[in-house]
């Protein structure tokens, strides 16, 4: 592995701007997005404008190795030669600057040695709706109706701290099925949980994911008095989503789960998504965003189904119009912006000044490791994809130590062992991907799922030019 | 006046207790 020095060497008349053997497709991406050209140093995590000549030159230097005389000779016959060694000369500038060409670093260190950090609690295995592209099997995950006990709840708790190590900030998200089916116990479990992690000096956030159908003033008071952020489920349109997310009678049941989001985001809860589902017959998902923002929400989430079956779960020959409407939704977004609305859209939010550590971006989602998966009866999974699948049961919370065959695998397939991300200019937003999504689609965890990943890629495009044109406008640009 | 032709708009930018992203860990703020 290189320093982290930038390198420029001479060799007879050949000057090269990075070492023999650099991977330009893996360390630098540079793309257009209506106005701007954009280049994206991958390991600097650097951002840069580039008029036309400076794009040009950048993409032959890649083209060339790094050969900078090689690169000024062709850039030459397209522009003015004076006009090319200024270009070459800001690009140089960039390189002394660590922030162009710069170099991989070597992050290694005992992933399998961290606590658990989040539980995703499955306080109930049964749903009150019919959701078709459901990858929970309407809520039960294929092993039958439940509900958690209490007792169940507390052991999870005890299990979390215990398993926590020296991290004070953790998370649990109350699941399903519908979560609300159980509310008695969750409300015990948050006051539980609150008291235990104080007397350890430790914190848990508590978040609720719910499809909304059974919100009520009381339970409105205590999202907002223990200040749980919620993730309300709703498609978009109203054809979409009751086509998508019927009750159990086969009814539609927008017009009953509205008025309720409506009532509990009034209430300015500590932190709210909207999260809906596109699925393969409903891929124009920038009109359920535009829906969405003018029923006056502001924190959306339009996500792909995921699963194994091909009636929902998106394909490749899915993806030439998946990637156009999120063309589609950046013009919108940027619509509302100018209207003097933020509406944003949970998958292009890229934090690029303050993002995590390096480590933390090569382990993702944590699941198996970090974060853990609880069924009704305690049992622990690596994530709530992975419930009730073969091969991935971990142990029970009533008594631990998990699994730890499981859980090195799990460590192992981190974004420096997965060739293919290593490879990828993505990778420091995306973590090496979803572990269930890779494992349900090609049969390994360390094998990306191309549909995904060209989705993902997409995403971060979308992001970076969105964040960019928001700099650009707030700089008087 | 020299031409710039590369504006640097956001510079290198490169303990466990971040939020856990589930992924798309990029949009996560670091704790410190």
């Amino acid at each position: 592995m290189w320093g982290s020095a930038p390198f420029f060497i001479t060799w007879g008349e050949e000057c090269m701007i990075c070492p023999p053997g650099y991977d330009f497709a893996a360390h630098i991406h540079t793309y257009q997005w209506k106005d701007l050209n954009i280049c994206l140093d991958v390991n600097s995590g650097a951002i840069h404008l580039l008029d036309e000549i400076g794009l040009h030159l950048v993409e032959v230097l890649a083209q060339n190795q790094g050969d900078e005389q090689a690169a000024l000779s062709v850039c030459s016959r397209a522009y003015p030669e004076a006009e090319a060694l200024e270009a070459l000369d800001d690009i140089r500038q960039a390189v002394l600057e660590e922030a162009l060409f710069s170099n991989p670093q070597d992050i290694r260190f005992d992933y399998s040695s961290l606590g658990v950090k989040a539980l995703c609690l499955n306080v109930a295995h049964l749903c009150n709706m019919k959701c078709r592209y459901c990858f929970a099997s309407q809520g039960d995950f294929g092993r039958g109706k439940a509900l958690m006990p209490f007792e169940v709840g507390r052991q999870a708790i005890d299990f979390l701290l215990e398993q926590s190590g020296p991290v004070r900030r953790l998370e649990v998200d109350f699941f399903g099925g519908e979560p609300l089916l159980n509310i008695k116990v969750v409300k015990q479990l948050v006051d539980y949980g609150e008291q235990a992690a104080s007397e350890r000096g430790k914190q848990i956030h508590f978040t609720l994911t719910t499809n909304g159908l059974l919100l009520d003033d009381d339970i409105n008071r205590f999202i907002l008095d223990k200040q749980l952020s919620v993730v309300l489920s709703m498609d978009g349109r109203p054809e979409t989503h009751d086509f998508n997310r019927p009750l159990s009678d086969g009814s539609g049941s927008y017009s009953r789960v509205l008025p309720r989001f409506k009532d509990l985001v009034g209430l300015k809860p500590v932190s709210y998504y909207i999260r809906g589902t596109f699925a393969r017959h409903t891929l124009d998902f920038a009109s359920d965003y535009r829906h969405l923002a003018d029923l006056g929400f502001d924190s959306i989430s339009l996500e792909p189904a995921v699963g194994t079956g091909k009636e929902f779960a998106l394909q490749e020959s899915d993806l030439p119009e998946v990637l156009a409407e999120y063309e589609r939704l950046v013009d919108l977004i940027l619509e509302y912006r100018r209207a003097g609305r933020d509406v944003s859209f949970f998958h292009f939010n890229l934090n690029l000044q303050q993002g995590p550590c390096l480590a933390k971006r090569m382990t993702g989602c944590g699941a198996g490791v970090e974060y853990l998966a609880v069924t009704p009866e305690g049992d622990l999974y690596p994530c709530h994809q992975l419930v009730g699948e073969e091969g991935f049961y971990m142990g029970n919370v009533a008594n631990s130590p998990l699994d730890q065959e499981i859980r090195r695998k799990l460590a192992g397939s981190h974004m420096a062992n997965k060739a293919e991300c290593m490879r990828c200019w993505a990778r420091n937003f995306c973590g090496g991907g979803c572990h269930a999504n890779n494992y349900l689609s090609q049969g390994t965890l360390l094998q990306p799922n191309p549909v995904t990943c060209a989705m993902h890629r997409k995403r971060v495009e979308a992001g970076i030019y969105l964040e960019l044109r928001r700099a650009n406008s707030s700089s008087g640009n | 006046m020299k031409k710039k032709h590369l504006v640097t708009m956001v510079k290198p930018s490169l303990c466990r207790e971040c939020a856990t992203s589930c992924c798309t860990v990029g949009n996560q703020v670091c704790s410190k």
